[in-house]
């Protein structure tokens, strides 16, 4: 029983470490590595679930900014118009 | 390609219109979305995107809810997004098939030299008389035919809070001619010949529309009054916030202690069923305890987002910042920043990016670093836990003690925010004062749909925090204060002999002298990732840290035990600079495009937090022994 405790715990874990590795990264390095995944489980011969899966993912990671979801929706920051006033 | 694939392809079509005509309200009634709405300009800083179908074509609309605009020729950051995108300079952005342009109905002569000029652009428009029915009970005459006319584009009525109020748009919309093929639009800025001409245009249209300004109800003139009063208004104002922080804590208590009730019973069902080891340890001291003890502090969020909410659909919060603009221009800051900054009472990464309203670069990076300062409803579980711990649950006069502390709290951080950005404006962002400009919008009551909406996001949100990465960094933090475990005989808890009591013990060094114990310096490590996760922390090592009768006991009577007064208010103020939030720093890089500002920002903030905390901690030492 132990044993069988101390798996599923581990895999708990396991999934936390991956989870808050993924959330904390940073945005861009994010989307690179998503947009991988999700090129990888395209090809052909991949499972249907994988690559829905693996395209949930990318457009997760495009919507996020970083780890805080009151920003989930941000987007790149635009360039400054000409015009600015800057003293 | 056929005719059928063709209509299946999604119409790119863009809502503009000037801040706070009604345009993110009118994007939700057609995508069904739940974008922020409120009653002042400058909610929306960044292109929103949403879908809907046509209800009698089956057509496909791509919508893009674009920042508010006075005109193409943009001042600030927000408004130069929605000239990029209707002239298609926005990288990998087509832009629109389709504009619809919003006009507040009850203020068109503000509102028509947009529609002059993105009529010049020649992408199909259509105008979307907005507040129509505002507009009728105020009195205001407008012969729409002859509107229609002189502008020559379709005008239709349209209320944007109310069910069906954009069933007119969408019929006029799908009986719009499809666009034709043609380059994109040039546009170069108007000389000011060319923009005096166009206001004389929408003066000539006004009139020959027959228009007539709305009157003002003699009510909300004296409302006005009293709420803009020199004396009066900074008065009502203060009682105001005082209020909301009194209710925070007095109409919290009893949700509080059933979310308690709730997290302890899951617990201890948890302990009773599953047999002792590493899962049940797993669940009830890193989930439970962890994760748990965050959960507590929902009803006390959300009733101050309840107050936030009301003020926001009220149209009382620009008058706030007409108020305090004198304050703001006394330490260097634009009366601009107001919103900014109250923004940043919720998140400080949305408060951040709402700068892009502040045309001067100086005055916009120096609200920028002030943010933080703000006290984000992240700081609340921590204030709310220790408030509770140490401060007695008594009335002061006709005021709680346990609100006037928080209150005191959120003035510390405003009145920090302000020395800061007095600093700031007469060193390095030193700049003129720009008086400010800002359009009072009318009185409103809040719109019940908007609040419940607004209050369910919120809801949303936190859940979601707690249910990922709070949770993920509880049972990180349960394995760090778990394993190795301890060598044979030794004694106490086993976490002071693991991984997170190590680095809890080599942090200590650190924060000693500010009076935390090993158990405080490790929480403020996971709290970089959101600061109430520090609560989530001390949650779980205190938990690992207890024996026998205590694991059940729940985390406030627990740290009352284990800190000093001093140690407690040590901690608050600390957390009133509190320089950690990963997303805060990742964002002032983004929105300043250089890490410059991240790094002093952080510099600064652990500065102060490490000397107030420090200060605190001493005084209170002194006076208290």
């Amino acid at each position: 029983m132990d044993v069988g405790q101390a798996i599923i715990a581990g895999l708990i874990v396991l999934t936390a470490v991956v989870y808050v590795a993924w959330a904390l990264m940073p945005a861009a390095l994010r989307l690179r590595l998503a947009q991988r995944l999700a090129a990888d489980a395209r090809r052909t011969g991949r499972p249907a679930w994988l690559v829905r899966a693996a395209g949930a993912i990318e457009r997760n990671a495009r919507r996020r900014l970083g780890g805080c979801s009151d920003c989930s929706a941000a987007q790149p920051a635009p360039v400054p118009p000409k015009r600015l006033d800057t003293d | 390609m056929s005719a059928a694939s063709v209509a299946l392809e999604p119409m790119r079509l863009a809502l503009v219109g000037v801040p706070n005509c009604g345009k993110t309200a009118l994007f939700n009634r057609l995508t069904g979305s739940r974008q922020k709405v409120a009653n002042y300009a400058g909610v929306t800083v960044e292109r929103k995107e949403g879908s809907f179908v046509g209800p009698s074509s089956g057509q496909r609309y791509r919508l893009l809810d674009l920042p508010g605009a006075y005109s193409l020729t943009p001042t600030t950051l927000d408004e130069a997004i929605t000239r990029d995108c209707l002239l298609g300079r926005l990288a990998g952005e087509a832009p629109p098939e389709r504009v619809v342009c919003v006009v507040d109905a009850t203020n068109l002569r503000l509102n028509l030299r947009l529609v002059l000029e993105l009529r010049d652009l020649g992408t199909p428009l259509l105008v979307a008389l907005n507040m129509s029915d505002l507009a009728r009970d105020r009195g205001v005459r407008l012969d729409l035919q002859r509107l229609e006319q002189e502008l020559g584009v379709p005008v239709v009525e349209t209320v944007a809070i109310r069910d069906g109020g954009e069933r007119a748009l969408l019929e006029r919309l799908e009986a719009l001619p499809p666009p034709a093929a043609r380059p994109a639009a040039e546009w170069l800025d108007p000389t000011f010949e060319q923009i005096q001409r166009t206001q004389r245009e929408v003066r000539r249209i006004l009139h020959a529309a027959g228009y007539t300004e709305p009157a003002r109800r003699r009510a909300l003139q004296r409302l006005d009054a009293l709420v803009l009063h020199p004396v009066a208004g900074p008065a009502i104002l203060a009682a105001l916030l005082f209020f909301v922080f009194q209710a925070v804590f007095s109409w919290a208590a009893v949700p509080m202690a059933l979310v308690d009730a709730g997290v302890t019973w899951l617990g201890a069902a948890l302990q009773a069923s599953i047999p002792p080891g590493a899962l049940n340890s797993l669940l009830v001291d890193g989930v439970i305890a962890g994760a748990g003890s965050v959960l507590v502090f929902l009803p006390q969020i959300m009733i101050l987002f309840f107050f936030i909410l009301l003020l926001e659909d009220s149209g009382y919060l620009p008058r706030a910042a007409y108020l305090l603009d004198r304050m703001m221009g006394s330490v260097g800051l634009s009366g601009r920043a107001f919103i900014p900054l109250l923004s940043s009472f919720a998140c400080a990464v949305p408060g951040i990016m709402a700068t892009r309203t502040i045309p001067n670069v100086r005055d916009r990076l120096a609200t920028i670093m002030v943010a933080p300062l703000m006290t984000c409803s992240a700081r609340l579980p921590v204030y709310a836990l220790i408030i509770a711990a140490f401060i007695p649950n008594r009335p002061v006069g006709a005021f709680n003690l346990q609100g006037l502390v928080l209150f005191t709290l959120y003035v510390a951080g405003i009145v920090a925010a302000m020395l800061v950005a007095y600093a700031l404006k007469r060193t390095a962002l030193r700049a003129t004062y720009h008086p400010l400009l800002l359009e009072l919008p009318e009185y409103k009551w809040p719109n019940l749909r908007n609040l419940m909406l607004g209050l369910w996001e919120r809801l949303k949100i936190f859940l979601q925090r707690v249910g990922t990465i709070i949770l993920a960094l509880m049972i990180v933090l349960w394995f760090l204060s778990s394993y190795p475990a301890p060598p044979e005989g030794a004694t106490g808890p086993a976490i002071q002999h693991s991984f997170a009591g190590m680095i809890g013990r080599t942090l200590e060094h650190v924060f000693a002298p500010l009076g935390f114990n090993w158990q405080i310096s490790l929480a403020l490590v996971p709290g970089l990732a959101a600061r109430e996760v520090a609560v989530g922390a001390l949650g779980t090592v205190y938990s690992l840290s207890a024996t026998g009768d205590e694991v059940a006991a729940t985390l406030v009577p627990m740290i009352a035990q284990s800190w000093s007064l001093a140690t407690a208010l040590s901690l608050l103020a600390w957390y009133v600079f509190a320089p950690q939030c990963l997303s805060t720093l990742v964002v002032v890089k983004r929105e300043t495009n250089s890490w410059r500002y991240p790094v002093i920002m952080a510099g600064y903030l652990f500065a102060l937090a490490y000397l107030a905390a420090f200060v605190t901690f001493r005084v209170a030492s002194a006076l208290l022994t």
